[in-house]
């Protein structure tokens, strides 16, 4: 198995959708990397990984969870935040804690608020074909994926809230409905050829934004000026 | 008597069983699960119940459909609106395929501990091949393979045309026989493996058994009263320091630890009786067969151009129950409605609350060596059992 990448598929305590997604195209996974996961029996977390998919949100009281995910970034040289609560949150935004056994659970984030994210795919759940595609973008080492992944990381959140402020109120939407069509709760519909929000079926997810062409543009383009003025400001004043 | 804590592997979920051991032969067993609670009861409170109902189904990515089943009954319940018969027939086509779904993935995941090495992945592929083509029934008639769009209150938004039924009634044919040829291969090939003689041979059932349909779930067939949820700790009062870190709730009916499940279902339902620990398993294959030949039955009772859901939506208080038999067994859904219709209170109960006790207590008597195997074959869903169940008796104690 040495000569195959090693992928780590590692769920911190979502729903298991992600996990179970990716699993629907297991055999085509299997053919190009070693693929450990829970569900296959042979994960491990103290071993080495090419990539890391991390599924789940990350709640910020669990000492054990957060020590999981700093484990598994130190053990893989590329770590993805797959699905909608660890990419962006998602619903368990709206997490309020103050339910037994543990009430103390209070806090939840995306995971890039606790290590550095490589690329994030938000969706809920995405669809498997996604990570592979990513995969092949990250082997070549170009591709848009790369661009527009890499720039949603830089964020902490993303949802159907984002692209009516963003696209549609500002104007620039072109009313391609992209965005209705991604959406997996029927959140989006079309009022006189442009989208509107449900607002509440809206879950968070952010699939619409990572769909939306304008949206998407905005991301990567955000990305690359926020990439710029670190260096600028770097070369200026050390910091 | 030495300890060990097992990370469990291949089940739903982050958990760990703690074992304590003498000559190999387990004594005492703890299954903690170690999953963060997420609370959702708490995040849908003041929330439209339509919101609920998408939230509520991102409680876990194993039994989504029916957790949005359970959570749209409760609230048609507190509301006062049905669905349709296309609504009902829908839903309920929704909900078995969900149960396959999660019944296949199970057997991904049980696998290994039947097959060697060199057989173990042809299984696997072949079990995902089945899983996809079901995924892919669900996907037209809920609109996704996980969380289905179409769930909502008052039954399916979309009915699908006379088209796609015809070819979904064909797929469904076909898959029938390809699943019958597929268990009689898995059940040939297993034959051998010392695992299902271990099995086999450990007789293991509980008093009382817990279902309310075969195939949807009947609320008035249970007595939600009679549900009691405790802490672990309750039910462990001398818990051993290792066995501190819990995160789920137990439950009980009666006052007594029930099973609920395949097993249970089909004990009740379907004249089946197994008091072997493998009878579980078995169950669940004999379901997913019973499941294709309902949804066959229930995609010819369509009536195309009817609707599928009552576009009524009444905001109002009220209160109401949803109870829908899970893969795992019943699940129950309680909420209350404020006067403007907005959730006041939500509560749900889920299967693995009330087996958590049965697979600590199967445990007993096992060899160490293969005691992972008890979990797994009552197949816990730690996602659910995690994530919900507030306890109003906690301070009246």
């Amino acid at each position: 198995m040495s000569g195959k990448p090693s992928i780590l598929i590692y769920d911190l305590g979502g729903c298991e959708g992600c996990p179970l997604s990716i699993m629907r195209d297991y055999p085509r996974l299997a053919r190009i990397y070693d693929v450990h996961a829970k569900c296959i029996g042979n994960a491990d977390i103290d071993r080495k990984y090419d990539y890391a998919i991390i599924t789940g949100p990350i709640c910020l009281n669990s000492q054990r969870n957060i020590e999981e995910l700093k484990k598994i970034r130190g053990n893989s040289k590329i770590l993805v935040a797959y699905g909608s609560c660890a990419s962006v949150g998602g619903i368990i935004l709206y997490a309020r804690g103050g339910q037994e056994p543990r009430p103390d659970h209070r806090v939840y984030a995306p995971i890039s608020k606790i290590v550095k994210v490589d690329y994030s795919i938000p969706g809920c759940p995405p669809a498997p074909q996604m990570l592979i595609s990513l995969l092949n973008c990250i082997r070549m080492g170009r591709g848009y994926f790369l661009d527009l992944f890499k720039a949603v990381s830089a964020y902490p959140k993303l949802s159907g809230f984002d692209l009516m402020d963003e696209v549609v109120l500002t104007g620039i939407c072109v009313g391609c409905g992209a965005c209705v069509l991604s959406c997996p709760t029927n959140a989006l519909h079309m009022i006189e050829g442009r989208p509107d929000l449900i607002v509440e079926k809206c879950i968070r997810c952010g699939t619409c934004t990572v769909r939306c062409p304008r949206f998407t543009q905005i991301l990567i383009q955000r990305y690359k000026l926020q990439e710029k003025a670190k260096m600028l400001a770097s070369l200026v004043g050390g910091e | 008597m030495m300890t060990r804590t097992i990370d469990l592997q291949r089940v739903g979920g982050e958990a760990e069983l703690i074992v304590y051991d003498n000559d190999g032969v387990v004594q005492q067993a703890y299954f903690i699960t170690v999953a963060p609670v997420r609370g959702f009861e708490k995040i849908v409170k003041g929330k439209n119940p339509v919101f609920a109902v998408n939230a509520v189904m991102r409680i876990c990515g194993i039994c989504h459909a029916a957790h949005g089943i359970a959570s749209a009954e409760a609230i048609e319940d507190a509301m006062g609106v049905s669905p349709p018969a296309n609504g009902r027939y829908l839903r309920e086509v929704i909900g078995l395929l969900n149960k396959i779904q999660s019944h296949l993935m199970h057997l991904v995941m049980i696998i290994p501990d039947f097959l060697g090495e060199n057989e173990r992945l042809n299984h696997i592929v072949s079990t995902l091949n089945v899983l996809n083509k079901i995924n892919n029934i669900l996907t037209k008639i809920g609109g996704a393979p996980t969380h289905p769009p179409y769930l909502v209150i008052g039954g399916v938004s979309k009915v699908p045309d006379d088209k796609t039924l015809s070819k979904l009634l064909e797929e469904t044919e076909k898959l029938i026989d390809e699943y019958i040829s597929y268990k009689k291969h898995f059940i040939e090939s297993i034959s051998s493996s010392e695992v299902l003689d271990l099995l086999k041979s450990k007789k293991y059932e509980p008093k009382k058994y817990l279902a309310s349909h075969l195939f949807y779930g009947d609320k008035y067939s249970i007595r939600v009263d009679q549900i009691k949820v405790i802490r672990y700790e309750d039910l462990h009062e001398n818990r051993p320091e290792e066995a501190r870190e819990n995160t789920s709730m137990i439950a009980l009916y009666d006052n007594q630890i029930v099973e609920a499940g395949p097993r249970a279902r089909l004990y009740k339902y379907y004249d089946y009786h197994n008091d072997s620990l493998w009878g579980i398993q078995e169950a669940r294959l004999i379901e997913i067969e019973l499941f294709l030949k309902r949804v066959r039955e229930l995609l010819e009772k369509i009536e195309i151009g009817e609707p599928g859901y009552s576009k009524v939506l009444v905001y109002r208080s009220g209160k109401g129950v949803g109870v829908f038999e899970a893969p795992r067994g019943t699940l129950i859904h309680m909420v209350e409605l404020d006067d403007d219709g907005r959730i006041e209170s939500y509560r749900i109960i889920v299967p693995t609350m009330f087996n958590i006790p049965l697979i600590e207590d199967a445990s007993k008597g096992f060899p160490t060596k293969y005691v992972d195997v008890i979990p797994r074959i009552y197949d816990p869903c730690i996602p659910c059992s995690t994530h919900i169940v507030k306890l109003k008796e906690r301070c009246e104690n």
